[in-house]
């Protein structure tokens, strides 16, 4: 039954253009980069790597896309027990105040944006026309142009998320949105079983890593994200 | 061979007990020996997949497995947290396994879990600032994007390609992921992250353990793509970030005040060595690699289980901390100033035949280098000397109260191990040559 549930949903998946991918992957990761709310990055790096189960579910066999998407489950799980353990309470979520007050509180006050968002903001611009016209002038080969976008886009930015943060969390998240942009390059590549599994190990160890740092750091409440 | 590893799980659940160091000194120690019993070269095949058991491969197993032992023994009276035993092991095994692999991309990826592994004996529970295990995670991390597509390019080239554009971006693909791998400067930044964050003896550990399995697999990579070393200025790309580490490691270890931090810049410092003698481009350079490595490793964990020794008695690695000890623990002492002159390559140390062999071509080949790392050993003399200078103070009227600690067993067998080398090195010598015949790496 659950076999049959997630094959329709790659059936229906699988008609979602790769340009819908890649639009997902612009969203998820720019906002992963702009926002601090540890609930959101968490479900904003999930479905990155839903995305990318479905992109290389497309590119080489569903079942690798499965796996994938087992793997960003799993991992989504354990970076959202990881600050539940770090005691980690952001002041403002969703669930409590509105979007608008969000986006229209001062940075001091408690938003889910951290300070100097607009210089973010325009670094996260930057970096997009950088993936664009990185894509552009070096195209990985084989793959569809809007494929080596993503490829591009979440390789920088997660360089940037790396850069722009000192907490264990943030970092793993950065370091795995940088590893999902290059695997998603390399595993057509190189596909074979053991790769696979080992990239799996890898992306887990990175989560199960950041994750105890988080853990053993504590929180600051003066911090952000 | 690996039968002494099936202790690990009895090594984590004993790790709060002395027996579970003693089982994690058996277990590295057996390893060992059954290694160094094994008929070379050896191949097994794991998941369609070659180890090969070199001569290469055993005298780097046998030598990161003979001094972790020791490092355990060291750390049943000075606990380096209580992951260390069983993290250690398991990073040892994957660490040789990647070193057996001869695909550059798996060996990668083992390296890179290894590493990830290595992030829970840094950080060790320890509350706080978790800068060093952080760095050393994302450095690593870096590293891996580099080698994956080097290794699928290397197949590439070496089929059909034979560009000198695309060999020379293959080259920067490489070179910077094994500059990430080794802590050359300037991404040195974990290595001295950890020295000041993780307990002295994990310290040693992951310095020693980690750079070895990057040089091993560096030259084994080197042996099956000679082509490699056509990449345009290779030698002196590799001599100019040699002379950069050996600069940077000496001058910032002359103005250190801190014990575990003198440790981080002396072992950039070794680092630039290393990559001095990869860039003579010699038979001989080969040599005084793998030299270069027994010493590193004699060295900096005489160094770490001395610190250890220092933190536990004082509760701090300072200077102004240690003030004084040298009148009530002169064995820590000794152990401390002789690891620091092995890695300074001053006279009648293991260290002093591999500088000496490295500073003569180096001459030759340009007398600037020479008189470049001979600087660099000064920074570190320097470094060591205030320290030692603190350590022989007059105690104060009032000293503050010490630990006990008991006298450390490995500091006087590194010692005297340190020095027997120093004066009679042939038989190591005799030995790494005969190592370095059975392998097909080329010269630069």
């Amino acid at each position: 039954m659950t076999d049959l549930t997630i094959n329709a949903l790659f059936n229906l998946t699988g008609r979602l253009p790769l340009e819908a991918a890649t639009l997902l992957f612009f969203v998820t990761g720019g906002l992963l980069f702009l926002i601090e709310d540890w609930r959101l990055s968490v479900g904003l790096l999930t479905g990155q790597y839903l995305t990318m189960g479905l992109v290389v579910g497309r590119l080489l066999r569903p079942e690798i896309g499965y796996a994938k998407v087992l793997v960003g489950l799993f991992i989504g799980l354990m970076l959202y027990l990881s600050a539940r353990q770090a005691g980690w309470r952001q002041r403002l979520t969703f669930a409590t105040h509105g979007l608008r007050t969000l986006l229209t509180t001062t940075p001091n006050s408690g938003n889910i944006f951290p300070p100097g968002r607009a210089f973010r903001l325009m670094t996260m611009l930057l970096a997009g026309v950088t993936a664009v016209s990185l894509a552009q002038s070096y195209p990985l080969g084989h793959l569809p142009h809007t494929v080596t976008l993503s490829v591009y886009w979440l390789m920088i930015i997660g360089l940037l998320v790396l850069l722009f943060t000192g907490h264990p969390l943030k970092v793993g998240q950065g370091l795995l949105t940088f590893i999902t942009g290059f695997e998603i390059w390399f595993i057509t590549l190189e596909g074979s079983l053991l790769m696979a599994g080992l990239w799996a190990v890898i992306n887990l160890m990175i989560t199960l890593a950041a994750g105890y740092l988080a853990a053993v750091r504590g929180v600051n409440p003066e911090e952000n994200f | 061979m690996f039968t002494p590893m099936l202790l690990i799980p009895v090594v984590y659940a004993l790790r709060r007990r002395t027996m579970g160091g003693r089982l994690a000194v058996l277990a590295a120690g057996g390893t060992a020996w059954l290694t160094a019993q094994l008929p070379q070269p050896e191949t097994v095949y794991l998941l369609g997949r070659p180890l090969i058991f070199s001569q290469l491969w055993v005298f780097n197993a046998v030598l990161l497995l003979s001094i972790t032992a020791v490092l355990f023994v060291s750390a049943t009276s000075i606990s380096q947290g209580w992951s260390f035993y069983p993290f250690g092991l398991v990073i040892l095994l994957v660490l040789m396994l990647a070193g057996a692999t001869k695909h550059l991309g798996i060996s990668a990826m083992l390296v890179e879990i290894a590493a990830l592994l290595a992030v829970f004996i840094i950080q060790a529970g320890r509350p706080g600032s978790v800068r060093g295990g952080l760095r050393f995670l994302v450095m690593m991390t870096l590293a891996l994007p580099l080698f994956l597509p080097a290794a699928r390019y290397s197949e590439l080239y070496r089929d059909r390609l034979r560009d000198p554009l695309f060999l020379a971006q293959l080259g920067l693909l490489v070179g910077g992921g094994f500059g990430l791998w080794l802590g050359v400067f300037p991404v040195h930044g974990w290595s001295t992250a950890i020295a000041t964050e993780a307990s002295p003896g994990v310290t040693a550990f992951i310095l020693v353990a980690f750079p070895a399995t990057a040089v091993l697999i560096l030259l084994q990579y080197l042996a099956q793509a000679p082509w490699l070393l056509d990449t345009p200025n290779a030698r002196q790309i590799i001599v100019m970030f040699g002379l950069l580490s050996v600069v940077a490691g000496g001058f910032f270890a002359s103005v250190q005040t801190r014990f575990d931090a003198l440790m981080g810049y002396t072992a950039l410092f070794d680092i630039g060595g290393i990559l001095l003698a990869l860039g003579l481009g010699s038979q001989a350079g080969i040599t005084l690699i793998l030299l270069g490595l027994v010493n590193r490793t004699i060295g900096l964990v005489l160094i770490g289980v001395n610190t250890a020794s220092i933190q536990t008695l004082t509760g701090g690695t300072t200077f102004k901390q240690a003030s004084g000890l040298a009148r009530q623990h002169p064995l820590t002492a000794l152990g401390l100033m002789v690891g620091a002159a092995t890695l300074a390559g001053a006279p009648f140390t293991a260290g002093f035949v591999s500088r000496w062999l490295l500073l003569r071509p180096l001459a030759a080949l340009d007398p600037r280098w020479a008189v470049i790392l001979l600087l660099g050993s000064l920074g570190i003399t320097i470094g060591y000397l205030r320290g030692l200078r603190a350590l022989v103070e007059p105690l104060p009227n009032k000293p503050a109260p010490r630990r006990h600690l008991r006298p450390q067993v490995v500091t006087p067998a590194l010692v005297t191990l340190c020095l027997g080398i120093g004066l009679f090195p042939r038989p190591v010598l005799a030995l790494i040559q005969s190592i370095i015949a059975t392998v097909n790496i080329p010269i630069l």
